[in-house]
């Protein structure tokens, strides 16, 4: 499903990833993990097409596609989506007209039928249960004044709406108490399917808990040096991100 | 994120088509037969030629203001013609059906809802075309009610106590430049009076659209809400493409008795000029209203059309617990300059106002607000709150904010606020993320920018505003 | 009539009538373009914008004399506050009489009077000085400065000792005009403080003083400046404070505006190096029939620049203040950060505030507030006051101090804080 090959990428002049390669299947969970500054957030907007991150080598295929030529939002409608880790408020737009907004243009691009209203409100309130938020919140500005637990799970809830072939987590479980953990990950575990792959990114052992993963990869300096099964997950917890150096 | 913007496609002024009417149109030029022209022509009595040669005396000592931040070349006021009417209302129509048909078609293309589509809206409409007013619907409902909706030209014959009591007791004519000089030319607008206690049972709107190449329109609108009743007026404005500018030079009037309740709603969206700042309407407007004891108004404006605008919407707080508002959302693309803003003028006791004002820059454009606050002596315990917020879109035009207070009462209380922002890359990219493309993107944004003025407009507005909007975003970012 | 002004005929002024005024060679070729251009322009009157709330055409009704005496074996030594370790400078009615070539000074400061400047000073202060093409009485400044310092600051040198300036008028037998210019020169990575007090023991006659002082801040360079009004209230003032900051200077600024009856100050900041930061602070306190009238403009003239203005007033009896901040932003002077906040109590219905923040931005990715607000003290807190035993009147002028308390954490000197703290409970006492 994605194909990442000796992937190089620039933020402002400066070399981020270095040569990256990953390969993942749809069903599969990868979950990438590495410290701070070792280009984890900057792999998710590389992929997802943000402006000012250049890829300079290498190829990324999506579903066969080559999708570094894509603009962002086309990107996000052949199903590729980024729960970002810090969500950005958008005061006034109310979050079922964002929400309406984005479904529509996704489902018209991929040739479904576009929900009536009624339908998609009753999706949306559904949804919205599921992740435990309170309906008002449909019709409050996108992220405006929500608290962090909030902001993430909405973008779970998005998730959950988009129905993305490839989910990308970056650092979903940062600012999380343990219930909201366990909501996001309960979010996350009802759509794991032989058809969607995941790529939960993360500084920390503990989602991996939540969010079992098939394979673990270790980021470091803009390159996988160490890939494994879950295991790995806990070794590096246990020992630390210095052992990777040490390798 | 600039990038993205550049490509933004162009779109045209959808409004800017030229309605093929013959006219009866007055040469340019401004002098005591051109006022004495217009009033034979509408027939007028004595004491209102007299009321408009004596505007003009003033007008003559008055120099074009220049405090503005506006840049534009000095009118020639002997290059307007003061005077063009459809030939075909010289037999003013009695009817919709005696309307000439191209009129109606040229309302249709715009939207305005003239026939069937106002009934289900339950909407009247005044339309004024050039200078005249062409059509007004719903006279006998309205009659029933005992409300009055007319041309302010057939007002002056049928209510002429009314007419001669309030036009000019708000914007006098010695007010300002531009209200001078359609005190002395004015050639129609509407006149609605509503009586004691009464409800106007539907909103009343009215079109204006300046069609005849070379024309100035100056019209007028005096709104009387009597003791006690409510009113709700809308108003929309448009005009064809030319190349060179017009000049709009026109005066509201709103009088709110004790407790009696006014809502003005603007779209406005005259011609603002090409890409290149060829062309366009001056927009010189005095709008003005005064509340009496209890009673309240209300402006809201959309404003994305004029080259230039320089408007003031404005409310006199005179009477004990009267409360003001002014909901504003201004957009400057392309070369367009706009100052606009209120004044909120606090007499009375306990009087209240509120400011909320949204200013969009894009293009090369710039807009600024300015907004008077003024606390008098006697407004013990009167309150305003104002907020002002810009959006820049792109690194060529500029926001400005100029708000003035002048407080005189110990007790008053007044709070300004103002930020300035831009459509930020995270928010787009977030909508991007979310398969909505960043022109769809950008417009959702702004539209969320302009939610706390646009919940203030009349449903129907509403839903018009968002879509100007859209339309003139598309053009403009690039 | 010779060796005077009368603002109602000042068309015909002419230097050949003011014979008795020592002129200086060096300067007197500006001097003559700036009575040029004073004479050619009306007085700020309301229709000028920027006087829309001070008038200045009162002066016409007076005749001002231009002061002669050089005050040569005069000792003033009085004045309202003492700085110990301070250098200090005295100026009497525009003159200079502190004798500046018989002090030691720490190495890395000098001072010098414009009547002995080098020729390389000469040229820098002609640098600094320009026509004023909208206010004719910076242009009055101009013409008649022959007074003046300049104080220059050498490379990467902090200057321990504050620089303290008197301004003092007294009376001298007929309304005056008084003006004189302190310029500095900070060289880069300097860092120093300026203090100056306007104090005034007149108590017949009046007088109008135009003051500058002009700041140049080189890169990395830190400048702290005082600058309190005292004066009595038969002064009038209208002065212009001007700083440019290049890269990464620094300037803290903090403005009292107690005296006067009318005091206008012009507050202008050019930020013309990128990352420089400027910090401004004011409180002004008009009572009687005062009017205070502060004018900030702060431009962000290039990229990368921060600002921040707190004012705050409190205008008694029948007194009126004015407050205009504006920040500009220049087109391409991106990533700007400017705040700007006014505050104001009223304590009278005869009292007068006129407050316009104002910005103009010409760049879009930046960050720009501002705030006024025009309000009373808050009636929760003086009930909560109240219900703790302080009477009403102690309760309100407790939150009024507070109101001020906070804007006097910025003055870093120690006796100067001292001083301002009495300062405000003896004004606040006074207050009914």
């Amino acid at each position: 499903m994605l194909s990442i090959k000796n992937l190089h990428a620039n933020v402002e002049d400066k070399n981020i990833l270095k040569g990256l390669n990953l390969e993942v299947k749809p069903g599969e969970v990868h979950a990438i993990m590495g410290p701070n500054g070792s280009g984890k957030s900057t792999f998710g907007y590389v992929l997802s097409g943000r402006e000012g991150y250049e890829v300079t080598e290498g190829e990324v295929k999506f579903d066969g596609q080559n999708i570094l030529e894509m603009e962002a939002d086309e990107r996000a409608r052949e199903g590729l989506f980024l729960a970002f880790q810090y969500p950005v408020e958008i005061p006034g737009v109310s979050n079922m007209e964002f929400l309406k907004a984005s479904i529509d243009t996704t489902r018209e691009y991929q040739g479904k039928e576009p929900y009536d209203a009624v339908t998609f409100m009753k999706l949306a309130r559904e949804k919205c249960q599921q992740v435990n938020l309170d309906q008002n919140f449909l019709k409050r500005g996108v992220n405006e004044g929500f608290s962090g637990g909030e902001k993430k799970r909405n973008e779970i809830m998005q998730m959950i709406m988009l129905e993305p072939k490839l989910c990308i987590l970056d650092e979903t479980d940062s600012g999380l108490d343990i219930d909201a953990l366990q909501v996001v990950a309960d979010g996350v575990n009802a759509c794991r399917d032989d058809n969607r792959a995941f790529i939960v990114v993360t500084h920390y052992q503990r989602l991996l808990d939540y969010i079992v993963p098939d394979y673990v990869h270790v980021l470091s300096d803009g390159k996988i040096v160490k890939s494994g099964g879950k295991e790995l997950a806990l070794e590096l917890e246990e020992k630390g991100y210095s052992w990777i150096d040490k390798l | 994120m600039s990038e993205v913007i550049d490509q933004y496609v162009k779109t045209e002024y959808e409004a800017g088509f030229v309605t093929d009417i013959e006219s009866e149109t007055l040469p340019p030029g401004l002098n005591e037969d051109v006022i004495r022209f217009i009033s034979a022509k509408k027939n007028e009595p004595e004491w209102l030629l007299e009321w408009r040669l004596k505007a003009f005396e003033n007008f003559k000592q008055m120099q074009e203001p220049e405090w503005a931040h506006l840049n534009y070349p000095k009118i020639d006021l002997n290059e307007v013609s003061y005077y063009s009417a459809p030939k075909s209302i010289e037999d003013r129509p009695k009817s919709l059906d005696e309307v000439d048909p191209e009129l109606i078609e040229t309302y249709n293309k715009l939207g305005i809802p003239l026939h069937e589509q106002e009934v289900l809206a339950g909407v009247a409409v005044d339309v004024v075309f050039d200078s005249v007013s062409v059509a007004t619907t719903f006279k006998e409902k309205l009659a029933e009610a005992g409300v009055i909706f007319c041309p302010i030209s057939e007002a002056v014959h049928k209510y002429p106590e009314l007419i001669k009591k309030y036009i000019g007791s708000v914007v006098p004519q010695k007010d300002n430049y531009f209200a001078a000089l359609n005190s002395a030319v004015f050639s129609d607008g509407s006149f609605v009076y509503i009586p004691k206690g009464v409800r106007c049972p539907m909103e009343l709107s009215t079109y204006f659209r300046i069609n005849e190449a070379k024309t100035g329109q100056f019209e007028r609108t005096l709104i009387v809400a009597d003791e006690g009743s409510h009113v709700s007026y809308l108003e929309g404005c448009t005009a064809p493409m030319r190349d060179e500018n017009q000049l709009h030079a026109a005066v509201v009037e709103l009088v709110a008795l004790d407790d009696a309740e006014i809502k003005y709603s603007t779209v406005q969206n005259w011609y603002p000029g090409d890409e290149n700042g060829n062309g366009g309407i001056y927009n010189f407007v005095t709008k003005r209203g005064i509340c009496h004891k209890n009673a309240k108004i209300s402006w809201t404006q959309v404003e994305t059309g004029s080259a230039i605008t320089w408007k003031y919407p404005s409310v006199v707080l005179r009477g004990e617990n009267s409360v003001g508002e002014f909901y504003s959302v201004a957009l400057t693309r392309n070369y367009q300059q706009a100052d606009t803003g209120t004044k909120m003028i606090h007499l009375g006791k306990n009087s209240k106002s509120t400011i909320i004002s949204k200013g969009i820059s894009a293009g090369k454009s710039q807009n600024a607000y300015r907004g008077l606050v003024r606390m008098s002596p006697r407004a013990d315990g009167a309150r305003n709150y104002t907020q002002c917020d810009s959006l820049l879109i792109g690194d060529r035009c500029g926001a400005h904010t100029f708000p003035y207070i002048e407080s005189k009462h110990p007790n008053a209380i007044v709070e300004h606020e103002a930020t300035t922002s831009k459509v930020s890359d995270d928010q787009l990219f977030l909508c991007q993320q979310r398969g909505i493309d960043a022109e769809k993107a950008v417009s959702m944004i702004v539209n969320g920018f302009c939610k706390e003025v646009f919940k203030e407009l009349p449903m129907e507005f509403a839903v018009e505003a968002g879509k100007l909007l859209e339309v003139s975003l598309e053009g403009s970012v690039g | 009539m010779s060796n005077s002004i009368d603002f109602n005929n000042h068309a015909s002024l002419d230097f050949d009538e003011l014979s008795q005024v020592n002129r200086l060679e060096w300067l007197s070729s500006i001097q003559n373009d700036a009575l040029g251009a004073f004479k050619s322009m009306p007085l700020p009157t309301r229709k000028v914008e920027h006087w829309k709330y001070n008038d200045m055409s009162f002066l016409k009704a007076q005749t001002f004399k231009l002061n002669t005496n050089t005050y040569e074996d005069l000792a003033v030594s009085s004045s309202q506050i003492a700085l110990p370790n301070s250098i200090e400078i005295t100026f009497i009615n525009g003159v200079l009489i502190s004798d500046l070539t018989t002090r030691s000074l720490q190495p890395g400061i000098a001072i010098t009077s414009f009547d002995s400047v080098s020729t390389e000073q000469q040229q820098f202060i002609i640098e600094q000085t320009e026509i004023d093409s909208k206010n004719a009485l910076d242009n009055l400044n101009l013409a008649l400065c022959n007074n003046g310092i300049l104080i220059e600051i050498t490379k990467n040198i902090r200057i321990e000792s504050p620089v303290f300036i008197r301004h003092i008028t007294l009376d001298n037998g007929a309304a005056e005009v008084t003006t004189n210019r302190v310029l500095v020169k900070q060289q880069p990575g300097s860092e120093f403080t300026l203090v100056e007090l306007f104090d005034s023991q007149i108590e017949e006659d009046s007088t109008l003083t135009l003051q500058q002082s002009l700041f140049s801040i080189d890169a990395n360079a830190t400048c702290n400046h005082y600058r309190l009004n005292l004066e009595s209230e038969r002064a009038i003032q209208s002065s212009k404070v001007e700083s440019r900051l290049a890269q990464s200077a620094t300037l803290n600024c903090f403005f009292l505006g107690l005296g006067s009856r009318l005091n206008r100050t012009d507050i202008n900041v050019k930020h013309q190096g990128n990352g420089s930061h400027a910090e401004l602070t004011g409180i002004y306190l008009p009572a009687n029939e005062q009017a205070i009238d502060y004018h900030s403009n702060i431009e962000h003239q290039v990229a990368h620049c921060t600002s921040n203005e707190i004012f705050r007033g409190i205008i008694a009896d029948e007194a009126s203040a004015t407050f205009n901040g504006k920040i500009h932003i220049f087109e391409d002077a991106q990533k700007s950060d400017a705040f700007l906040n006014n505050k104001n109590l009223l304590l009278t219905n005869r009292a007068e505030i006129n407050t316009k923040p104002e910005l103009e931005i010409y760049a879009d990715d930046v960050k720009c507030a501002h705030g006024a607000t025009v309000a009373q003290l808050d009636e929760k807190s003086v009930y909560y006051l109240q219900t703790r035993g302080i009477d009403r009147q102690k309760a309100k002028k407790m939150l009024s101090i507070a109101f001020i308390q906070e804007l006097l954490n910025k003055v870093k000197l120690e006796e100067l804080n001292d001083f301002l703290t009495s300062l405000l409970d003896e004004y606040m006492s006074h207050l009914d």
